[in-house]
């Protein structure tokens, strides 16, 4: 992969400010960006709120003009149509819903090769839960009987779960244990940079919950993964 | 039709209810959204100028006055709503009656709203556009034989100008939605013209309020251009041309005559926005002109307030030769690295430093007459 893949834990644009300032600094300085809120289940005017949310947030990093286009589906979507685009950004929501939209149009293809090509990806939340092996991390999510579970599996072994907080340390380790998924859990003000130096934990630290062994282990700001 | 002015609420569900007046109306039910082929039948009709007087402002209100509708101004595009930049539907007109507790107005009201939807920017077809005036009647406190009661009008209203009854379908949906942070359960009834959604009739049974009991809405609305669409024939846009650059044309103008100037946050984003679209047409000045000017004419009707169109042309024109100046620029500079010249700088001094790049005489010769031959 020659791209750069940002991760966000979620939580609002305060808390994930800095890997926001990140995402747009590693792009020039009028970028043209993709915006995909498909996780989000919302009335037309529910989409128009998105729009607004998206633009102030970006905006809020640059002095100059972010060109944000947003799309509501993915349908007969290529690489070609992507590669308009300085970067990609996929919000939260439900993962499963999302993982759904991207597997049964080919877009997940779509975006593995913009990344192969050196595009810039970030995924927040949902979209940062389908860039692991397997979004069964957030079962809760699979409201309707969702059946695609294998994600993109761009970060290595690992999958994701976000907005994490100590109170779910068990469960998630049981989760992990019983299904066999090395989990990297980020709390909301962090996040992990993929690039091809590797995988970096950015921001306050994550937990890595290994499957095999049963520990639980933080890993701080900085630290790599093996992938 | 009496039996749906009735005082009281039967026991039956809004679906019963509706699917059995909308059945006895004549109109097919559907179980999905139908797809919409973008070249529906009515667009091979003989163009009907004479359709564009059945939906004019004047027409529509004289009708909807008879049926006992209170007539409500438009919301400005300058306005702020409670949930969004700009207008995205007519019942953002009650905003502060659901979420500041204002008065609740009595009976019914029709609204024409202009509003702007950028979330239509990638699907600007035919039957699809990013702005768009939402015809509707509102109606708080209605009850359901209410609600009803006005999307009989509407069918009415549709039937005498030539879209038959018979040739609606509806499709019957609910949905809990987030307004501006209250959970709000609206049932909703969608209507199409072969296979192209036209508008629907949403009913709130119980919105929740700070300071009060909750209240029952009725929100009847429909959009202008695609009835008026189905009407003529033809084109589904007023103005000739390349349907994303009159798109822009058309959406920049509303903006622009509202009073709305350019930049990089808030509703000054979509001015620039439109801009930068608009710059892509690579239309001459002259053409973009006429397109902006006879776009602010289409919408001087339906605005309560709008800029003249010489002062309209005027706040766009700035920012438009300055977004000019940068697709020019970005043009060049894969060949001329030295071409990142300040786009905000006056003309004369703007074009005295392109002298001063690897640019050589007759480049920038093609630049100027490039520039003269688009600019606004």
């Amino acid at each position: 992969m020659n791209g750069t893949l940002f991760l966000s834990g979620g939580g609002d644009e305060r808390k994930a400010y800095a890997l926001d300032e990140a995402f747009m600094r590693s792009l020039n300085d009028s970028p043209r960006v993709l915006y995909i809120p498909l996780a989000l289940d919302r009335t037309m005017r529910g989409f128009e709120v998105c729009y607004d949310w998206i633009t102030a947030t970006l905006g809020s990093h640059s002095s100059n003009f972010v060109d944000v286009v947003m799309w509501l589906d993915v349908e007969g979507k290529t690489v070609v149509e992507l590669r308009q685009f300085d970067a990609i950004y996929i919000g939260g929501g439900n993962t499963y819903k999302l993982l759904s939209a991207f597997r049964e149009t080919g877009f997940d293809s779509a975006i593995k090769q913009y990344l192969d090509e050196g595009g810039t990806v970030y995924g927040g939340s949902a979209g940062a839960v389908i860039f692991g092996q397997t979004v069964r991390t957030v079962p809760e999510e699979n409201d309707r009987q969702y059946v695609h579970e294998a994600a993109l599996g761009i970060i290595g072994r690992y999958s994701l779960r976000c907005h994490y907080t100590s109170a779910e340390e068990q469960r998630i380790r049981e989760n992990s244990i019983r299904f066999g998924i090395d989990a990297l859990a980020l709390p909301e003000d962090t996040g992990l940079i993929l690039n091809k130096d590797g995988l970096t934990v950015f921001g306050m630290g994550i937990i890595h919950f290994d499957s095999s062994s049963g520990e639980v282990e933080p890993v701080s700001n900085g630290q790599s993964l093996t992938l | 039709m009496e039996r749906f002015l009735e005082g009281r609420e039967s026991a039956e569900s809004h679906d019963e209810k509706v699917s059995q007046f909308l059945g006895r109306e004549g109109l097919r039910r559907l179980d999905a959204s139908p797809k919409f082929s973008g070249h529906p039948e009515f667009v091979e009709r003989p163009v009907n100028p004479e359709a564009v007087e059945r939906l004019s402002p004047d027409s529509l209100r004289q009708y909807f006055e008879t049926c006992g509708a209170r007539l409500e101004r438009a919301m400005a595009l300058g306005e702020e709503t409670h949930t969004t930049l700009f207008p995205v539907a007519a019942i953002q007109k009650l905003e502060p009656v659901f979420y500041e507790d204002a008065p609740i107005p009595e009976g019914p009201s029709f609204i024409a709203q202009p509003v702007i939807r950028t979330q239509f920017w990638d699907k600007v077809s035919q039957g699809t556009s990013t702005s768009f005036v939402n015809i509707a009647t509102e109606h708080v406190g209605a009850r359901m034989d209410e609600h009803i009661g006005h999307v009989h009008e509407w069918l009415q209203l549709m039937s005498s100008m030539g879209i038959k009854k018979e040739d609606l379908q509806y499709r019957l949906t609910a949905s809990t939605e987030r307004w501006n942070s209250r959970k709000v359960q609206c049932e909703v009834s969608k209507f199409y013209y072969q296979g192209m959604e036209i508008g629907d009739g949403v009913y709130i049974p119980d919105f929740p309020q700070a300071e009060r009991g909750p209240l029952k809405v009725s929100d009847v609305g429909f959009g202008m251009e695609r009835l008026l669409w189905i009407l003529r024939g033809g084109n589904y846009f007023p103005l000739e041309g390349n349907e994303h650059d009159v798109d822009a044309a058309r959406s920049l103008a509303l903006i622009a005559a509202s009073g709305v100037q350019p930049g990089n946050r808030g509703r000054e984003y979509r001015h620039r926005l439109y801009s930068k679209r608009l710059v892509q047409s690579m239309k001459s000045g002259e053409e973009i002109s006429k397109l902006i000017s006879s776009a602010h004419a289409g919408w001087l009707p339906w605005m309560a307030e709008a800029k003249p169109v010489q002062e309209t042309l005027g706040i766009i024109a700035e920012e438009y030769d300055r977004n000019l100046r940068r697709s020019l620029l970005d043009g060049l500079s894969i060949n001329h690295a030295d071409v990142g010249i300040d786009v905000n700088l006056p003309e004369s001094t703007f074009f005295e430093r392109l002298g001063s790049t690897s640019m050589d005489s007759s480049e920038i010769s093609s630049l100027v007459d490039e520039y003269y031959r688009r600019k606004l």
